[in-house]
């Protein structure tokens, strides 16, 4: 009994303990920033920070849902981008909701496509979500000749960049951004979604043993498939988000290799870092929301002490390294 | 009669646990010595310990008179001639099986340019003669069956020459048929000097092979039983049970009911056939708990598999109370009532990284939810009601169910059937690696349940549990029910006769 | 056995290759020249050679995120230290893809960290310290190794052809008759029965992401001279060919399945669409398709012939 006792309370502070590195992690990294420039730790850079980067925390929160179901979606970044270009040529005359709802309907095809040929033809999601970046890829280069056109609806834009509760006096706290409460929001529902409904149950138990989970009579192809479109849907909204900010689909997407790749990968690192399991199973939307605020934090820094681009992305590599690393040695440990 | 192994003190404590308490013996060169014990007795950690996998506390272990360290099993099979054949295969799926069988010596072959495909081939050949196969040796490891598997690994074994041979739960798999095959070359082994140590679960096929039976309990030598006249078996089974469990007498089964034709059908299965299973009828009524019986593989497992969805019928139709029901899928065998227990736990019902009450509400959750959205304190609240009812040992329900033991686990994988109503059980082997004290409780429970009004069909494999405990047995050979037997007291001989003919 | 049944099952890759080129061949008077087979064998090195990396590395239970980087970072050495000596930026470049390659397997193996994980963690670094060391494209590249490694005679290139062969002769020899490669093979099939017949699994995974790293290096080194200067972003697109390879050609993603023929025939067919689109007047934009679909539409057969035959064994 005495070693059950010790047991549980090593499986509590495991619990924690993930979520204190993390944040000791931003700790850390907010302090220094705020030691060499003061400016860093104001509420409305802070603020200001989770404004630019809603769009990946809500990307990243399609990728926990997929990434938990014991999967991985290559393919949220090029349907996000895939939004902002054609969603773009659709507003062009100044429509709103029609251009939504199409690409609602085209991320919610995707996805469903993508869940349908993983759940039921199973072909594994690494090949199937890679092959449909791809195939996303070249639809984009086709449709618009590597260039691309048209132009945010104002009302997207407007929606994209609002703030609320702004102080009318200069110098005054400058509002909070509707779109990263939208981001908080969505974090809250499909955080309460993954612990106290029965779906978001079903989709941690087919990460942590999908035969289980067939076996005990779960219908896993229903549910692979709806995480997939989910993820689909969370990416355009994430996609529009991002055209109503850019308002033009400009700069495009310079790539080669794959339409929105590095943006998916972000997402991953998100993901992992905010230390949800790779393997499936373990993890949440909070946890994710963390991994997000933890690398922009450290991207803002970088950025205010002159380190730029490559210096950031150099960092991201070895946050994800030091970070996932002493998650895998707590693992191990126990 | 010279020693080949002794080991003195021999301790091994992992963080929290002391698994080895010091255990000392002696084996001879000649001999079969089987290890027995219950879950968690020590038995895997000293064989482990016996390959190098893992290194001792303190404590000796002398290999022909002389201090070992046995660093790795590289080292155990080179320098100390010791080698096993575990019960997981080691055999790599996709090689093939002559690429399997060098696999030991591949290293030999790190220094030389290239492989010759044609000397591993004959290389191979000549290694399964050994063990009396024949196989295309250049098909991939996966198109084995299960014995030919178990037996291109003993070959692969017997190949290194070693002088100590262990055993860890080969036969667990095998069909009966192989098993003496097996046990003919373990005999011959034995003549030619070499020492072995046999690991089984399996009473039967230890008193029938075993020249001494050394028996742990929790990390220490509980007791050694002379075997080398093969006689007063019911004697000695006794007296090893006692050693294992520290409790006189054996297991206590709860009384036969003995219901006979005279209670409702609650499954009723029609005509069954598939690819393995040849026309199967059978019914299962209120209050019984029917056993299948047969030798080992002879399809009871896919038959229980088949009703409850997780293979595919070909023909026939499945009743449950007597209303026919379309059954494609594990989904809808659960929704007519019928739960299916699968065997590999780990595998195939729990979710090991997820605590007791996400383990044991999750099949019958719908029940529960209001718009899909979970009442987090009813769950709690049932899943207490059933570690109560189940008398499961765990600290709280926030538990991981991977730190629980055997026992509590299968009743965690109970409980979560248990919590979704079924009209009947489908057990595959239900107390497979779980301790007695459990086993006592499961039995139990089986039968409370049944007088409750919910029947099993269960896979048995222990002759005792087999003769004890269902009010009715079925005997399956080659796929197809061939006998069945529904006296109280079950005559051992003829219904060992009905295996074979 | 080479029935028509083996080549529907197994070597259906190879078929693709023969139908592609075939059909272009009998269609279009272009793709009757050599010059468009030298173009195909140009572009196809880079291709082949970081999908041999892919390949052993998806064989042994893994992925590797970084070979597109470890290219790209080659071409970035490439073009900053030639100035000065040849012999130098190719040492650099073996050391440092070593190092990567080391460090990988490290971290899969001593920290036991996802392979997808630690090279995504390790492909971020490598960018990084690729747009310092070139933060623009550009550099000079040595004209004689140019010269080598492009190497043609008319119109045929001979450099990049030899190449093919040699790389495709050497990476099937190791896979099948070297027994690093079966322990390639034992490690990625099933790690813990490896390890229990002795295969030396830790040194074994090591060994698999130092090779992949190093053969990404030498591709990078290659296409620094096809491209003629340094990029830091060069190698990116080659990642996620790697991936298109490896799977078109036959190796399966739970490892221990696969070979280096199928993803040979793959990089072939993947480098032969953009000229086979050009010669049939469609936009080479078109090529993304065309890959994508074709690696669902290769990887469902290959699925539903697996599924098939482990049903048959059930």
């Amino acid at each position: 009994m005495n070693s059950n006792f010790i047991q549980s309370m090593k499986d509590s502070m495991r619990k924690n303990l993930q979520v204190s590195i993390i944040l000791a992690a931003l700790v850390v990294i907010m302090a220094v920033a705020g030691i060499i420039t003061p400016r860093f730790l104001t509420v409305n850079h802070l603020i200001g920070i989770l404004y630019l980067n809603s769009m990946l925390g809500i990307l990243a929160l399609s990728q926990t849902l997929v990434i938990l179901s014991g999967g991985i979606d290559m393919s949220v970044g090029a349907i996000y981008w895939l939004v902002v270009m054609i969603g773009a040529q659709l507003m062009g005359d100044g429509a709103l909701w029609g251009p939504i709802l199409i690409c609602l309907a085209i991320g919610t095809a995707i996805g469903f496509i993508n869940g349908f040929c993983i759940a039921r033809l199973k072909i594994p999601y690494v090949v199937m979500t890679l092959a449909m970046m791809i195939i996303i890829t070249g639809i984009l280069y086709v449709a618009t000749g590597g260039g691309g056109g048209g132009k945010s609806a104002e009302e997207l834009t407007q929606f994209s960049i609002a703030r609320i509760m702004k102080s009318s006096q200069k110098g005054g706290f400058n509002g909070l951004p509707v779109r990263t409460l939208l981001w908080i929001g969505f974090v809250i529902v499909f955080g309460f979604i993954l612990n106290r409904t029965s779906f978001g149950w079903k989709i941690r138990s087919l990460g942590s043993n999908c035969e289980s989970s067939r076996l005990s009579g779960i219908r896993i192809e229903r549910v692979q498939i709806l995480t997939y479109t989910l993820s689909g849907i969370l990416a355009v909204i994430a996609g529009l988000l991002y055209l109503g900010q850019a308002r033009t689909p400009y700069p495009t997407f310079q790539s080669g290799a794959g339409v929105g790749a590095n943006l998916t990968l972000q997402t991953i690192a998100a993901v992992v870092i905010g230390g949800t399991m790779f393997s499936g199973g373990i993890g949440g939307a909070g946890k994710t929301m963390l991994g997000v605020i933890v690398t922009s934090v450290l991207y803002s820094v970088l950025g205010m002490i002159g380190l730029h681009e490559e210096w950031q992305v150099m960092l991201n590599g070895v946050i994800i390294l030091v970070i996932v690393g002493a998650y895998s040695r707590m693992e191990t440990n126990n | 009669m010279e020693e080949t192994i002794r080991i003195e003190s021999l301790q091994k404590t992992f963080p929290g646990v002391n698994v080895l308490k010091g255990i000392s013996f002696g084996l001879s060169a000649g001999r079969i010595y089987a290890l027995m014990g219950e879950n968690g007795a020590g038995k895997s950690t000293l064989i482990k310990i016996l390959m190098g996998i893992y290194q001792p506390n303190s404590g000796n272990i002398f290999i022909a008179g002389n201090p070992a360290r046995i660093r790795n099993p590289i080292n155990a099979r080179t320098e100390y001639k010791i080698d096993a054949v575990f019960q997981e295969h080691s055999l790599i799926p996709q090689l093939s099986v002559a690429e399997n069988v060098a696999l030991v010596e591949l290293k030999d072959y790190y220094k030389k340019s290239f492989l010759s495909h044609r000397k591993l081939k004959k290389n191979a050949r000549e290694v399964l003669k050994q063990v009396n196969l024949d196989i295309d040796v250049s098909r991939p490891a996966a198109d084995l069956t299960e014995g030919e598997k178990s037996l291109v690994e003993l070959g692969k074994v017997i190949s290194g020459n070693p002088n100590i041979i262990i055993f860890d739960e080969m036969t667990a798999s095998l069909e009966s048929s192989l098993v003496d095959e097996l046990f003919g070359i373990i005999r011959r082994l034995r003549d030619e000097g070499k020492t072995i140590i046999f690991i089984s679960h399996r009473l039967e096929e230890v008193l029938k092979l075993a020249d001494e039976i050394l028996v742990l309990k929790d990390g220490n030598l509980s007791g050694v039983i002379n075997n080398e006249k093969k006689e007063d078996f019911l004697e000695k089974r006794k007296t090893i049970i006692q050693y294992m469990t520290g409790i006189a007498g054996g297991l206590q089964f709860p009384a036969k009911r003995g219901i006979g034709t005279r209670s409702d059908v609650v499954l009723s299965v029609r005509g069954m056939a598939s690819k393995h299973l040849k026309t199967t009828d059978l019914v299962v009524r209120k209050g019984e708990i029917v056993g299948l019986a047969g030798l080992r593989g002879q399809g009871q497992s896919k038959l229980l598999r088949t009703i409850a969805g997780i293979l595919n019928k070909n023909e026939g139709t499945i009743s449950i109370d007597g209303k026919e029901i379309v059954i494609n899928s594990v989904y809808d065998a659960m929704k007519a009532g019928i739960y299916y227990i699968s065997d590999r736990r780990d595998e195939e019902e729990l979710w090991s990284s997820h605590n007791v009450t996400f383990n044991m509400t999750l099949p019958s959750l719908n029940q529960r939810t209001h718009f899909g959205i979970i009442n987090t304190k009813m769950e709690n609240k049932s899943a207490q009601s059933m570690v109560d009812k189940l008398n499961v040992e765990t600290p709280n329900l926030e538990k991981v169910v991977r730190y629980l033991s055997g026992g509590n686990r299968q009743k965690v994988v109970l409980s979560k059937y248990l919590m979704a109503e079924p009209k009947i059980l489908l057990l595959d082997q239900p107390t497979v690696g779980v301790d007695i004290g459990a086993k006592v409780q499961i039995y139990n429970l089986l039968r409370s349940l049944a007088d409750e009004g919910i029947p099993t069909l269960a896979l048995l494999t222990d002759r005792e549990e087999i003769l004890q405990l269902p009010d009715r047995l079925l005997v399956m050979r080659e796929g197809a029910i061939v006998n069945e037997c529904s006296e109280e007291v079950v005559d051992e001989e003829s219904l060992l006769q009905s295996y074979y003919e | 056995m080479l029935n028509l049944k083996s080549i529907l099952t197994k070597h259906y890759v190879y078929l693709i290759l023969i139908i592609f080129w075939g059909l272009s061949f009998a269609i279009s008077p272009f793709f009757r020249s050599v010059s468009t087979f030298s173009a195909i064998f140009i572009s196809a090195v880079p291709i082949i050679l970081i999908g041999f990396s892919q390949t052993i590395v998806v064989i042994g239970r893994g992925f590797d995120l970084s070979v597109g980087s470890v290219a790209g970072l080659a071409t970035a050495i490439c073009s900053v230290l030639m100035e000065k000596s040849l012999f130098s930026a190719i040492l650099v470049v073996v050391a440092v893809s070593l190092l990567i390659g080391l460090i990988n397997g490290i971290g899969v193996t001593f920290f036991r960290m996802e392979p997808f994980i630690m090279t995504l963690g390790m492909m971020f670094i490598i960018n990084g310290v690729s747009l310092i060391v070139r933060p623009s494209p550009g550099g000079y590249i040595c004209d004689s190794l140019k010269n080598v490694l492009l190497f043609s005679v008319g119109d045929f290139a001979l450099a990049p052809f030899l190449i093919i062969v040699a790389a495709g002769i050497i990476g099937v020899l190791l896979l099948r008759k070297k027994a690093l490669g079966r322990m390639i093979y034992a490690v990625g099939g099933d790690p813990n029965a490896a390890r229990m017949s002795g295969v030396a699994v830790d040194r074994t995974r090591i060994l698999i992401f130092t090779i992949s790293s190093l053969v990404a290096g030498l591709a990078g080194i290659y296409l620094a001279c096809r491209i003629s200067s340094g990029n830091a972003e060069a190698g990116a697109r080659y990642l996620f060919d790697s991936f298109i390879v490896v799977f078109m050609g036959g190796t399966m993603v739970t490892g221990g399945v696969g070979g280096f023929s199928g993803t040979l025939a793959a990089s072939l067919i993947v480098a032969s669409l953009v000229f086979i689109l050009q010669f049939f007047g469609v936009s080479s934009w078109y090529q993304f398709i065309v890959k994508g679909l074709l690696l669902v539409v290769v990887a469902g057969i290959q699925i539903s012939i697996f599924h098939r035959r482990s049903k048959l064994n059930e």
